[in-house]
């Protein structure tokens, strides 16, 4: 691998999961693929850690989870998005632009 | 967790998910990963070993998820539940909005009997369960004199003790001398009670005054001249003026004459201070030297007969030779102080307990008459398939929906009531509530607890009915027997032994609380019928002491009592004044006086009283013959005694008593009988004791009761009492000052008020009896509405009609009266106590009253009767 992903921040792997169903409900590996190939492979996620976390929202009742069949017809667990994930996804967005900003700020060279 | 609206809304399938779904979600996800590095050049094992490499820790993985599934599901499962119970909820309400009517009969009914049932146990709690007021009250004891009947020794005896022992068995002991005081405030005089206490009062107690200090040891060795008030007092006369302390202020005592008259204020007592003695108004502080001692603080970690036995074997050999029987016994303050009201607190709980039992069997009855409407509703859900748990939880939440609503009711009802009744509860007792009336009120957390205990109680009566509606058993029968409209067969959904068994316990339970509240009025009638052999209306009594340091001898106390008499007797409002010794009710119990005849009788037990001359005219005690005593009764005359009927047959049977001679145990002198007085008793006495009278010229005493027969308004008249033994020497007055009348019915009050309590349970629990014995029958005639018609239009006459309805009615309530008799036979030696002037088994009172309940039973049965006999055959066959 040409450089080591960084270390995902806590709880932003939420944030991303979340906004990986919001066009369409997807299984764990899809989601894994979506985020590796959006970032270009800066960030990657272990997979244990990626379907606890699915468990954990959709205990949460942020996701739900239900069995369906991918296109190469092989019997997979589909994710999709519930009404509170998507209010939650609304605020924890709103939540991390923010903190972006406000990090962006102090790293910003004084004029 | 509520359901997440968007199942309900969408029905999105909740998905399960277990153990091996879990690992098929994980193989999809190696599965795709290996193949995607395979299509990158890997070999198959090189790409699945990678593929599991890249995972990460897998078990850990499975852990975690499976343990949030779980938590998911319970989630679910609990979500899922508390949905039904709303939806239970709400079909409950809808149907209780259906018959609103049959709602509030129970809620009313079930809230009225919890009501009642909250408040008899919050009486009882505040007597029995609660602790004393003080810290660790469950250390004070008391220290009671004890001795086989009889065999009390003299009180010279007790006074040989030296009580300073008591300090090596206790950690502190306390006495104190009750006495009324009049007290001066800032624009007016009060008189009121107060006590003498010593020293390690408060230690004992475990108080201290709110403000200022305790009383210093000069001060108990002085000559008294400080005093404690109570906050009330306080707060009456100095208007809370804290400046009070250490000011000089008036109080006199009534029988310490000798001491201080001009007092400083040194504490204030807290505002909720209360004594077993009942007086708090003010405090002095009594004489030191050791005491007899009234309360004892126990050390902690000795137990109360340890301390006993220790006790015993310090104080009994000071005695000398005592009876054997005889002991210091330590009895518990509380203990104590309760131990007269206890069968009375007993008896009024249990009545309240029956008559929740007979609402609740009443309530059962009108649901499982009730549950013949519901049958067909229910059975068809258990034949679509509901669970009978589910149908259960339905029915069972109705209950609770109502039961809850009455146990509120009930808490209300209690919590108004107990506020607003505890002086009431004190004063018919006889006995004060333990810290005061307000000490009766029950706190949000005991209301909220009786309701709660309420709405239990009233589910569970609820619960037979629907344990056996639900039964599966029943099914086919009752969805084709309610679908079908009317059928015939009595039985129906309940099984007709549920709804015996109901009428049966209501009929045996009204029974038992009839025949207590008609033993208790049987008794109130005995008591009012049975002469007390004096008139105790229009007599003031007062205590009177005669100090020493003024009545130097017994010539000079005959005196000062002849004075008294004579200087009272001349009031406005006073028509005769007597002296006597002990007060005629025995407010004073003295142990009995043996008597020996000249006849041979030795110690024949009688009570014994020191009277002066016109003590008989006062009381209205008849002089059946011989004379009464009269002032030439004196030191140098013949000694003299009058002895009461009982006492003349028990020494002398068949003669005259006139002119014989007779002695006691403590007098050697023989005295010649003058008189033969009429037979005087208490008030709540089985039989009277023979009385055994003494002229106070030949035994004069310093401590007497002065006796006045008024006329007018005894208040007034008790006045002028006061004002006439304060003319006669300004160093006396007389205490406890109160008319007979008044003394006698709170003697009797606790008999009445169990009397009016358990006549208010009786006539309620008859009331429900006779609906619950309707609505039964009204249910037979209306399940039998087809065969009546049957037997009408085969030409029954209306008599065979009516006995085919009550045959069953009239079994049962043979069957419950059957079952009270029993029971109240073997309950009502409970009530033995309380009664007075009849047996716990009297047959009169028994016969009365099952002819009463059989009597109001044949009311209960008219209507259905008429019903029945009102059967249309043509339209009920038609209809069929």
């Amino acid at each position: 691998m040409a450089r080591d992903p960084l270390d995902l921040l806590y709880g932003s792997l939420d944030l991303l999961i979340l906004r990986s169903l919001t066009p369409h409900s997807m299984h764990g590996y899809g989601i894994s693929g979506f985020i590796r190939e959006r970032t270009g492979g800066v960030l990657e996620i272990v997979d244990a850690a990626l379907y606890k976390c699915l468990h954990r929202l959709e205990r949460q009742g942020l996701i739900a989870g239900d069995w369906g069949v991918t296109d190469e017809n092989r019997r997979a667990r589909f994710y999709q998005l519930t009404p509170a994930g998507r209010t939650a996804l609304r605020a924890e967005t709103n939540a991390w632009r923010k903190y972006v900003s406000a990090v962006g700020k102090v790293l910003e060279p004084a004029r | 967790m509520p359901v997440p609206r968007h199942r309900r809304l969408f029905r999105l399938p909740f998905s399960r998910i277990d153990p091996a779904e879990l690992d098929d979600e994980f193989q999809f996800h190696l599965a795709m990963r290996a193949r995607d590095l395979e299509r990158l050049g890997h070999s198959p094992d090189r790409a699945r070993a990678q593929a599991l490499a890249e995972f990460g820790d897998i078990n850990d993985a499975r852990r975690f998820c499976r343990a949030e599934d779980e938590e998911r599901m319970r989630d679910h499962r609990r979500s899922q539940w508390l949905g039904a119970l709303r939806q239970d909820l709400l079909v409950a309400i809808r149907g209780l909005r259906r018959q609103p009517g049959f709602a509030l009969s129970i809620v009313l009914t079930l809230g009225a009997a919890i009501g009642i049932a909250a408040s008899a146990y919050g009486i009882v709690h505040a007597y029995l369960v609660r602790p004393l007021p003080y810290p660790e009250s469950d250390r004070l004891v008391q220290v009671m004199p004890e001795a086989a009947e009889g065999r009390m020794p003299n009180p010279e005896r007790l006074g040989q003790i030296n009580w300073s022992v008591a300090d090596r068995v206790f950690a502190a002991t306390v006495s104190w001398n009750p006495d009324g005081f009049t007290i001066a405030g800032t624009d007016r005089t009060e008189s009121v009670r107060g006590a003498w206490v010593s020293a390690a009062y408060f230690t004992v107690l475990g108080k201290r005054p709110a403000l200022g200090r305790v009383f210093e040891p000069a001060e108990h060795a002085g000559n008294g001249s400080a005093v404690i008030l109570s906050d009330a007092l306080w707060a009456r006369l100095f208007a809370r003026d804290p400046s009070i302390i250490g000011r000089a202020i008036r109080v006199q005592s009534l029988e310490e004459s000798d001491r201080a008259e001009l007092v400083t204020v040194v504490g204030i007592l807290p505002a909720d201070s209360w004594h077993v003695d009942g007086f708090t108004d003010l405090l002095r502080p009594m004489k030191p030297g050791p005491q007899y001692p009234m309360m004892a603080r126990l050390e902690p970690g000795v137990t109360l007969l340890a301390a006993e036995e220790r006790l015993n074997g310090l104080v009994l050999p000071q005695m000398g030779g005592v009876d054997s029987s005889f002991r210091f016994a330590l009895v518990g303050v509380q203990e104590d102080y309760t131990r007269g009201v206890r069968t009375t607190l007993v008896a009024l709980v249990g009545g309240a307990l029956f008559l929740l039992l007979i609402a609740g069997a009443n309530i059962a009855g009108a649901k499982t008459a009730r549950a013949v409407a519901r049958r067909a509703e229910i059975q068809v859900r258990l034949a679509l398939g509901a669970s009978r748990g589910r149908v259960l939880q339905q029915l069972l939440v109705e209950d609770l929906l109502v039961a809850g609503v009455a146990g509120l009711l009930g808490a209300v009802l209690a919590g108004g009531c107990l506020a607003s009744i505890g002086a009431l509860v004190g004063e018919r007792l006889g006995t004060g509530v333990p810290g005061g009336g307000g000490r009766l009120a029950l706190g949000p957390g005991m209301l909220a607890l009786i309701a709660a205990a309420g709405a239990m109680i009233g589910a569970a009566f609820g619960l037979v009915p629907a344990l056996l509606l639900t039964r599966r058993a029943a099914a086919a029968d009752a969805i084709g027997d309610g679908l079908g409209g009317v059928r015939g067969g009595a039985g129906g959904a309940v099984p007709p032994v549920l709804r015996w068994g109901l009428i049966v316990a209501q009929v045996a339970f009204t029974l038992m609380l009839l025949v207590g509240a008609g033993l208790m009025g049987r008794t109130i009638l005995a008591i009012a019928r049975t002469p007390l052999g004096f008139d105790e209306r229009q007599v003031v009594q007062g205590l009177l002491f005669l100090p020493p340091a003024r009545y130097l001898d017994d010539n000079a106390t005959r005196r000062g009592m002849a004075e008294i008499g004579s200087e009272a007797a001349a009031a406005p409002g006073i028509r005769a004044t007597a002296g006597g010794f002990p007060d005629p009710l025995r407010g004073f119990v003295l142990p009995p006086a043996r008597v020996t005849s000249d006849a041979g009788v030795e110690e024949q037990p009688a009570a014994e009283s020191v009277v002066t001359p016109h003590f008989f005219e006062v009381l209205a005690i008849p002089v059946k013959s011989g004379r009464a005593f009269s002032e030439h009764d004196g030191a140098g005359a013949l000694p003299v005694a009058i002895v009461s009927e009982t006492l003349a047959q028990q020494l002398w049977p068949g003669q005259a008593a006139i002119g014989r001679r007779l002695r006691t145990a403590e007098d050697s002198v023989w005295r010649t009988v003058v008189g033969v007085a009429g037979e005087i008793r208490q008030p709540v006495e089985a039989a009277p004791s023979g009385e055994l009278y003494l002229p106070f010229g030949q035994r004069p005493l310093r401590l007497v009761f002065l006796l006045a027969r008024v006329s007018g308004d005894p208040a007034a008249a008790a006045t002028e009492l006061q004002r006439a033994v304060s003319r006669t020497d300004d160093a006396l007055g007389l205490g406890n000052v109160a008319t007979l009348g008044d003394l006698a019915s709170r003697l009797t009050g606790r008999h009445q008020a169990l009397a009016t309590v358990l006549s208010i349970f009786a006539l309620l629990a008859l009331g429900l009896a006779m609906l619950g014995l309707y609505a039964s029958l009204a249910y037979v005639v209306a399940q039998r509405r087809r065969e009546i018609a049957i037997r009408v239009a085969v030409g029954a006459d209306l008599w065979s009609v009516c006995r085919l309805v009550a045959r069953e009615g009239a079994v049962l309530v043979a069957v419950g009266l059957a079952l009270g008799l029993v029971l109240s036979l073997s309950l009502t030696g409970l009530l033995r106590s309380q009664l007075y002037g009849v047996t716990p088994t009297d047959p009169a009172t028994y016969a009365a009253i099952v002819a009463l309940l059989g009597g109001s039973a044949l009311v209960a049965a008219i209507a259905p009767l008429r019903q029945a006999s009102k059967v249309n055959p043509v339209e009920i066959l038609r209809s069929e």
